[in-house]
């Protein structure tokens, strides 16, 4: 029988395995119970409209003679540092692109043959 | 304002809007004001595709440069660049060859966060956090000088579509004439409301096409207003006949009331001689063409109209170049439609003559090296028609933002007693190439508005009865009082579609400062 995983919720005491998992036990399986935290998937961070507000309150108020609304145009573009893929951010627009580069020319196998 | 964006500052846009938002804001008022421009160069695009892609973002790069496609000018990367941004020596090679695109285009400033890159270039460099400072603070809106034209305010619509076309005559080798040339005469005849349309080289050689055309020759005369440019002039005098002078009236058009009376007094042997009169419409201002076309059936004398300054002007609903037997337009740089030097085209409604013009633009000829009568080599060079096609899209737009600064110029000259601002002959729709004052003590006016940074000009100076060139016809001072009158008062404007209402009120400003300290008023 293969492993099976599952999370469920603890009631006081009483510890509910559902349904569709008894249905597929049988006399030689071993319960684990193994108690870890659940790692919440939705972001923390605020939606980019919300990033959008606060940028125009932000501008508005550092620049009141050119108050106004972001264009929809443009809101539609923006993005927020953390949809950037996790291990880029450390890295800058220019050292990116030298990777960008590298790895292209690395497919065609131009760096390789000139090192020999 | 021409506003060049580095790389860096539109990817901020893409990745991270909330770690810099003036990148945000920067780009999106230039976006939203008129009379600002935004340009990038092409080497920015293929990075900006590679970086936000390679960050996980590649829905949003093309998103974005389907943005900079709609909205962007584009500087290419041209080996004059390259070379540039060789010589540059700067610490980085892709921002030497940004800052050798924005130099080579003549943007007035350069966004960017690297400010230290661009410290070599010749186009101010700001961070988007200074130049929003800069702008807040109204730096950009003061306005201490106003020029009398602005071409290169019209860049931004028409650059690019003008590059593709120019590569591809070049890479065509099709340099006269051909589907440039064709497809500007008939878009132009479309818009003209005209049958027929020649493009020809300048604006003169549409004149002395028509005149051609219409048979003027040695021995003939033909009437021409006193007030114009000497081009109307020396069509006639350049087919060997002689031109006969009347005076302007109050709209600084032909008199049409002086034009009976000169008609009405001819000698016989005149007015056999007599065969067309060249009604002038002046500034994009008609001149009064129902009576004139009455004279013309009276008279039995052709018509053709000079609408070299009245590209879509209207007389009676109807559109100039449509009244007499042909319209002759100029696309001089600075002409409501301008081409990328000179040019210039013929409307007609007249089949006959529309071949006969034609075959008078190339030698005579219908058929290549069969010439039929003497011609000319007046032929449209291909780079203007691409550039005439182009533009032509925003010639009303442009037209009507004419109309509204002379209506601004109106609306703020109204209380300067001192100054006379241009009447429009009812039934009229005057296109304002050029917005004319009149007043006493110009020469003073204009000298003072040239210290204020106020380019202005005169049109014309001197009448055509009193020009040197013309003093064989022994036209003496006082045969035209109002037109020898006006030359001494009149006063041109700065007049183009991207005026700004600020300039137009510094420029009026200027003209209530010079009258308030002279006391003329």
């Amino acid at each position: 029988m293969e492993t099976l995983k599952y999370t469920t919720k603890i009631k006081g005491e009483n510890l509910t395995i559902p349904e569709h998992i008894l249905e597929r036990l049988d006399k030689r399986a071993k319960i684990e119970v193994v108690f870890r935290p659940i790692r919440r998937r939705s972001p923390t961070g605020p939606k980019i409209d919300q990033v959008i507000r606060e940028i125009e309150k932000q501008m508005d108020e550092e620049f009141p003679n050119l108050r106004g609304p972001i264009g929809k145009e443009l809101a539609n573009l923006a993005g927020i540092s953390r949809d950037i893929k996790g291990n880029m951010r450390k890295y800058t627009d220019k050292e990116i692109l030298g990777m960008a580069r590298m790895k292209k020319y690395l497919e065609k196998g131009e760096i390789i043959e000139s090192l020999f | 304002m021409k506003v060049f964006f580095d790389t860096n500052v539109l990817i901020d846009i893409a990745l991270r809007s909330d770690e810099y938002p003036h990148s945000m804001k920067v780009v999106n008022e230039v976006m939203e004001r008129s009379g600002v421009s935004p340009w990038v160069s092409a080497i920015s695009l293929n990075n900006i595709e590679y970086i936000i892609s390679n960050l996980g973002q590649r829905q949003k790069a093309y998103r974005l440069l389907r943005f900079i496609r709609d909205r962007f000018s584009i500087i290419p990367f041209r080996k004059s660049v390259f070379v540039k941004a060789l010589n540059s020596g700067g610490p980085d090679f892709e921002d030497a060859i940004q800052m050798a695109c924005a130099d080579e285009l003549s943007m007035d400033y350069i966004i960017t966060r690297n400010t230290d890159h661009f410290r070599e270039s010749e186009v101010p460099a700001l961070t988007p956090t200074k130049f929003l400072e800069k702008w807040n603070v109204g730096e950009f809106d003061s306005t201490t000088s106003v020029p009398f034209l602005d071409l290169k305010a019209q860049h931004h619509l028409v650059y690019n579509e003008i590059d593709n076309r120019i590569t591809d005559i070049i890479a065509n080798t099709a340099f006269i004439l051909g589907r440039h040339v064709e497809e500007f005469e008939k878009r132009f005849a479309e818009l003209q409301g005209s049958k027929y349309c020649i493009g020809v080289s300048s604006g003169t050689d549409a004149l002395h096409i028509a005149l051609m055309a219409l048979g003027i020759e040695s021995g003939d005369a033909v009437i021409v207003p006193t007030n114009t440019f000497i081009a109307t002039a020396e069509a006639v005098s350049i087919c060997g006949a002689e031109p006969i002078f009347v005076d302007c009236d109050e709209y600084c058009n032909i008199d049409v009331e002086k034009l009976q009376m000169s008609l009405s007094a001819m000698s016989n042997e005149l007015r056999a001689r007599l065969k067309a009169v060249i009604p002038v419409h002046l500034y994009g201002q008609p001149a009064n063409m129902n009576e004139i076309m009455a004279l013309a059936e009276e008279y039995e004398f052709k018509v053709v109209e000079d609408c070299c300054q009245a590209h879509l002007a209207r007389y009676d609903d109807r559109l100039v170049g449509n009244f007499g037997e042909f319209g002759a337009f100029s696309f001089y740089p600075g002409k409501n439609l301008g081409a990328y030097g000179e040019a210039g085209a013929l409307v007609t409604n007249d089949k006959e003559l529309y071949q006969r013009a034609k075959m008078l633009r190339q030698h005579g000829e219908m058929e290549r090296y069969h010439h039929q009568v003497i011609g000319h080599n007046y032929r449209m060079e291909a780079f203007q028609g691409a550039v005439l096609s182009t533009k032509l899209t925003y010639l009303n737009e442009w037209t009507e933002k004419r109309q509204a600064n002379a209506r601004i110029y109106n609306e703020l000259l109204r209380d300067i007693a001192s100054v006379e601002t241009p009447l429009e002959l009812e039934k009229t729709y005057c296109v304002y190439h050029i917005y004319l004052v009149q007043t006493e003590g110009r020469d003073d006016l204009k000298k003072y508005l040239s210290e204020k940074g106020v380019a202005t000009a005169l049109h014309y100076p001197v009448p055509l009865h009193l020009q040197e060139a013309y003093r064989h016809l022994g036209y003496k001072e006082g045969h035209f009082p109002v037109a020898e009158a006006a030359a001494k008062r009149i006063l041109s404007l700065p007049m183009f579609p991207e005026l700004t209402e600020r300039q137009i009120q510094y420029v009026v400003e200027m003209i209530a400062n010079y009258f308030t300290e002279n006391k003329y008023e």
